[in-house]
């Protein structure tokens, strides 16, 4: 679903913040990207989304280049930012109803989808509220709604629990268990080590811009907690910097 | 340094960083030449309009009157920033927060935050002083207190405008914000506002009998009588100096006062009562992409009231261009022509995406239907603000009606140019990061680059449409002649857009991509 391949970035002043990149996802796996701030997590899930350019390497959502096909390999996809910021001079119920025209879902199925997306996570009684007077924890699961009303077949998220209550945060676990049986692929970064561990089927690791572990979660944790592995690898490469 | 300038410095450096003063996104410094240029242009302007005063005036018009018709314009544009920026930049700002929790008094943040949007008012106000002080120096001789007068004019007449501003500004979002639409309703206020303005002037000026210039200057004194005592110092008049100096620090001490004082009771007072839980959904067919991003774009204008009173600007026409209505009647169409000059929403249609862009750039929608969506939303905009400036015209002026569909066409191209100019500008040097929507449309120079290409063809038109209408028997001959000026801007602008559009069409989705 998601085969990324050699992908460099290279900032104006010649930071390196992604350097030769390759990974690849397939539909109904949920991958967890992990890295130290400032790794290269947000550069790489923004290229993968198309909102950040690139000058190596080639990107592909459900066969479709993002490069030369932007709108077709978008329309299959969802993006959750690490701080959504929705129109807040829109209502909620508007900015929903305008990210489910945009991905051009019948009106009948956007209004089952955000009745049933609203109740869970309890935004449905504010669904009539100005965005801007929500809290952040409400933005972000505004956002979460936004991203399930088209039914993408890739779920791309960064930093997807900060900033959401621990039922949010249960509750959007259960939903990316649901969306992977029913073959969607979801690609999240993430800092929270013992959830990535117990929901993703991969894990990809970054450091530098460099891609220093990925695979099968078992194959990368080996009976060890993805802690201790991810404080290792980041020891082991600094060691093998020193030196 | 005192607490008060560290909240202005901070405050003056966030509204010039990324605009031409400051860097670019890539970290590079920015070329500031074409800033320069605008601001040149801007000079000449200034300049043209001076010497057609000085010399058109009776020999013995005291020389400071000559300060009060510039003292009027720098009423005018300082007013329209008060009445948009400063409430945005005091109670909408992203460091409201982070600002009431440091130990400041209120009268700090607020004096700081007016102080540092005053600061960057005055290069205008120095401009609309400095320049006509020039000219009336070479022409009719400097004299020490005319220049001590420019100097203070220039420094001090924003201060009345920017406090009276300020003020009203606060007052129609705080009567707004009691109503369910009230975005919408601050909107109509402005455009109350702004009609009012315009039939207050008109009255003034064009019923006050006689045709000579001296009554020009003299009524507009009248209207603004703060302008009457900078002129009588410039005359010589020392103690008028001192009044002028005294109301307007006092005026604006006043404002700083009457504003921290709401500061004090928290941002809440305006926030807008929640009109919660009724909501339904929209049924049937949502329509194309471009449709559906048109109506963001709508949604987003009309939420922003403070962005969109800049189309309200040809109403004000008469308070700013008195002489134009008094000596050159039907040429005031054409000044619509030369205010629209001086529009161009997609010039931050980007820039107010702010940290949005991402999401933006997300959607499966191709650039040129955001584009599309954007330059309908100007479109719009301008033509209901032009048509209504027709009929008021039309009616109360008594312009003929037969060049109305000429000018606007002359508008539309206009309009197509400005937007696709705009456009290409703001997708090549977004502003992306600011503290409040104002900062994003106030401080992008892109708008300057506009007005170099487009208003020296409004300004041709104008000048063409007074040659003609001054002629009465090339205009009366055929009524083809009152309509020529309006065909030829229409014809260059034409030429103008299809331009950029090819500009736009080759380089504008490789800016897209670049933006990050």
């Amino acid at each position: 679903m998601l085969e990324i391949r050699g992908l460099s970035k290279t900032y104006p002043g010649g930071k390196k913040a992604v350097d030769n990149l390759s990974l690849s996802i397939e539909s109904g796996e949920i991958c967890g990207f992990i890295g130290r701030n400032g790794a290269g997590k947000t550069t790489t899930i923004k290229a993968v989304c198309g909102i950040l350019d690139f000058e190596e390497g080639t990107i592909e959502i459900d066969g479709k280049n993002i490069k030369t096909s932007p709108v077709e390999a978008k329309a299959v996809m969802a993006y959750i930012p690490d701080n959504p910021e929705p129109y807040g001079f829109m209502t909620a119920i508007k900015y929903l109803t305008f990210i489910g025209d945009i991905y051009k879902v019948p009106r009948d199925v956007q209004k089952e989808r955000i009745e049933k997306y609203a109740e869970m996570f309890e935004l449905k009684a504010v669904l009539g509220n100005n965005v801007s007077s929500f809290s952040h924890g409400m933005k972000q699961k505004l956002a979460v709604i936004s991203a399930l009303i088209h039914r993408p077949k890739l779920l791309i998220l960064d930093e997807p629990f900060v900033g959401l209550d621990p039922i949010a945060t249960h509750q959007l676990r259960q939903i990316f268990k649901e969306m992977c049986e029913e073959g969607t692929a979801i690609f999240f970064s993430t800092h929270v080590l013992e959830v990535a561990q117990k929901i993703c089927d991969k894990i990809a690791i970054i450091k530098d811009g460099v891609l220093v572990a990925s695979g099968e979660t078992e194959e990368i944790t080996k009976n060890e907690s993805l802690e201790d592995v991810f404080l290792e690898l980041n020891d082991r490469t600094e060691e093998t910097e020193n030196e | 340094m005192s607490n008060f300038g560290n909240v202005f410095k901070v405050q003056f450096l966030s509204g010039i960083k990324s605009s031409s003063l400051g860097v670019s996104a890539s970290g590079k410094p920015k070329k500031s030449i074409g800033t320069v240029v605008v601001f040149a242009i801007m000079g000449l302007y200034i300049a043209a309009i001076s010497t057609f005063l000085v010399l058109t005036s009776p020999a013995d018009t005291p020389v400071g009157e000559y300060l009060t018709t510039f003292a009027t314009m720098t009423t005018f544009l300082t007013l329209l920033t008060a009445i948009s920026e400063t409430k945005r930049s005091i109670f909408d700002a992203k460091d409201f927060e982070l600002l009431s929790a440091l130990p400041l008094k209120s009268i700090t943040v607020v004096s700081g935050k007016i102080m540092a949007i005053y600061a960057s008012e005055l290069i205008y106000s120095a401009m609309c002083f400095v320049v006509p002080a020039i000219i009336a120096s070479i022409i009719r001789g400097a004299t020490a207190m005319l220049w001590v007068s420019t100097i203070l004019g220039a420094l001090l007449m924003p201060a009345v405008p920017m406090a009276v501003g300020s003020i009203i500004g606060f007052l129609f979002s705080l009567l707004a914000s009691k109503f369910k639409y009230a975005k919408i309703l601050e909107t109509i206020l402005y455009l109350a506002f702004f009609v009012g303005i315009y039939f207050f002037s008109y009255n003034m000026f064009y019923n006050m009998g006689g045709d000579q210039i001296n009554n020009t200057l003299t009524s507009i004194g009248k209207l603004y009588p703060l302008s009457v005592f900078l002129s009588k110092g410039a005359s010589g008049d020392i103690v008028s100096l001192l009044i002028f100096l005294g109301i307007s620090v006092g005026v604006m001490a006043i404002c700083f006062v009457v504003l921290s004082v709401f500061y004090r009771k928290g941002r809440g007072l305006l926030e807008q009562k929640q009109f919660s839980g009724k909501y339904s959904y929209k049924s049937g067919r949502s329509g194309g992409s471009v449709k559906i991003l048109l109506k963001k774009e709508m949604a987003s204008m009309f939420a922003n009231p403070g962005v969109s009173i800049n189309l309200f600007m040809g109403l004000v026409l008469p308070f700013v261009f008195p002489f134009v209505l008094r000596q050159m009647g039907e040429a005031i169409l054409a000044m619509s022509v030369f205010v629209y000059s001086m529009v161009s929403m997609t010039t931050y249609a980007f820039s107010l995406e702010g940290q949005r862009i991402g999401t933006l750039k997300s959607f499966p929608v191709s650039f040129k239907d955001i584009c599309r969506a954007k330059m309908a939303n100007q479109m719009i905009f301008t033509m209901v603000s032009a048509v209504l400036f027709c009929i008021l015209v039309v009616f109360n002026n008594g312009v003929s009606w037969i060049k109305i569909p000429f000018c606007m066409v002359a508008i539309i191209f206009q309009s197509l140019f400005n937007s696709t100019m705009g456009i290409l500008r703001d997708v090549k040097k977004p502003k992306l990061n600011w503290t409040n929507e104002v900062q994003a449309v106030k401080q992008n120079t892109g708008m300057l680059v506009i007005m170099l290409f487009s208003m020296p063809v409004a300004f041709g038109c104008f000048i063409a449409d007074i040659v003609l209408t001054v002629d009465q028997v090339v205009m009366q001959a055929h009524w083809i002649f009152k309509v020529i000026p309006y065909i030829c801007t229409a014809f260059i602008y034409m030429v103008m857009w299809i331009i950029v559009k090819v500009r736009l069409n080759k380089k504008g989705e490789d800016y897209f991509a670049r933006i990050s």
